[in-house]
């Protein structure tokens, strides 16, 4: 696999985690150093051991979260990348009385450790949130 | 006599190692070019389908697929299940329940293995009904079997789960609260 493709494939793994709630398969994606920023309406920080139960619980106080991802822009120097993606998100609240989207921007920095391309940082910049109850 | 036959031999070893490095670097280059292509082929594939989908070129669908192949919907309302010849057709009548339907779909995550592979990845599907009495909105997740077939790769089964299904009202309401 080229690096521009492992690169993209852990982009996607994240997404595809969050969406199957599959925690150990997210923590395989971040150095142990990582950082994980929102930005938006709401706002959150988690770095080092704390990434994967932060993101844990936002996701879980949802009824359903699935994240559609696009095709990242890839810029590689070695072994540091830096990626930019969208992303749009669906998801209801944990009664699953309303529903949600959220579109927004992810702005990566990656690094290879032991051969495997990991999230150094991942910075989430919340573009829309939109919120409507669901009719019965 | 003996130092001049050693050297002969060390000047032969290292012959042979200059000759076999690079052939053997070429062989992995190529290898990985190999994966590279089939990698970009079976990406290509899946984006055909939604495209297809999304444009209701029903008979583009049917050359995606092996003649033996099979299509499947769980988690939904309705239950799906074509195989063979009836996938194109199939296909086809689910989505023409539909006025439209766009089919966004996100890079696969794809495992090859000799001339079969698997590819997993996420769809958004939203469209209004035929007759505009409301729009649906659906996620789920593609779990496909792929084979390549003279050359082409083409889907042996595709299993979609459906995530998430919403009937929303028709016209889209504004008083979305933000």
């Amino acid at each position: 696999m080229s690096e521009y493709m492992a690169v993209q494939t852990v982009i996607t793994r994240y997404c595809d985690a969050v969406t199957r709630r599959d925690w150990a398969a997210l923590a395989d994606l971040f150095a142990p150093d990582a950082t994980w920023d929102v930005i938006g309406h709401v706002t959150f920080h988690f770095a080092g051991a704390d990434v994967v139960p932060g993101i844990r619980g936002i996701v879980e106080s949802t009824g359903s979260l699935v994240q559609i991802n696009t095709p990242a822009l890839i810029e590689i120097d070695g072994d540091r990348a830096t990626a930019r993606s969208t992303i749009y998100e669906l998801g209801t609240d944990k009664e699953k009385a309303h529903r949600f989207e959220e579109p927004g921007l992810y702005e990566d920095v990656l690094t290879k450790i032991g051969g495997k391309w990991k999230f150094s940082a991942r910075r989430f910049t919340i573009l829309h949130f939109q919120m409507d109850k669901i009719s019965p | 006599m003996k130092n001049f036959t050693i050297a002969l031999a060390v000047t032969a070893l290292l012959s042979v190692g200059a000759l076999t490095a690079p052939a053997l670097a070429n062989s992995d280059k190529k290898s990985e070019m190999a994966q590279i292509a089939d990698r970009l082929a079976i990406q290509d594939l899946l984006s055909s389908y939604s495209a297809a989908v999304t444009r209701h070129d029903f008979p583009a669908i049917g050359p995606l697929f092996t003649a033996d192949a099979t299509w499947e919907v769980i988690g939904a309302p309705q239950k799906f299940a074509f195989k063979g010849a009836e996938i194109g057709p199939g296909i086809k009548a689910a989505v023409e329940v539909a006025a439209d339907l766009v089919q966004i779909n996100t890079p696969a995550l794809i495992q090859i293995n000799g001339d079969t592979a698997t590819a997993q990845s996420t769809v958004h599907e939203y469209g209004d009904m035929a007759d505009r009495s409301a729009r649906a909105a659906a996620t789920g997740t593609y779990e496909d079997v792929l084979k390549k077939v003279d050359g082409k790769w083409k889907f042996q089964s595709r299993v979609f789960t459906m995530r998430q299904l919403w009937i929303l009202p028709y016209p889209p309401k504004t008083d979305a609260k933000k």
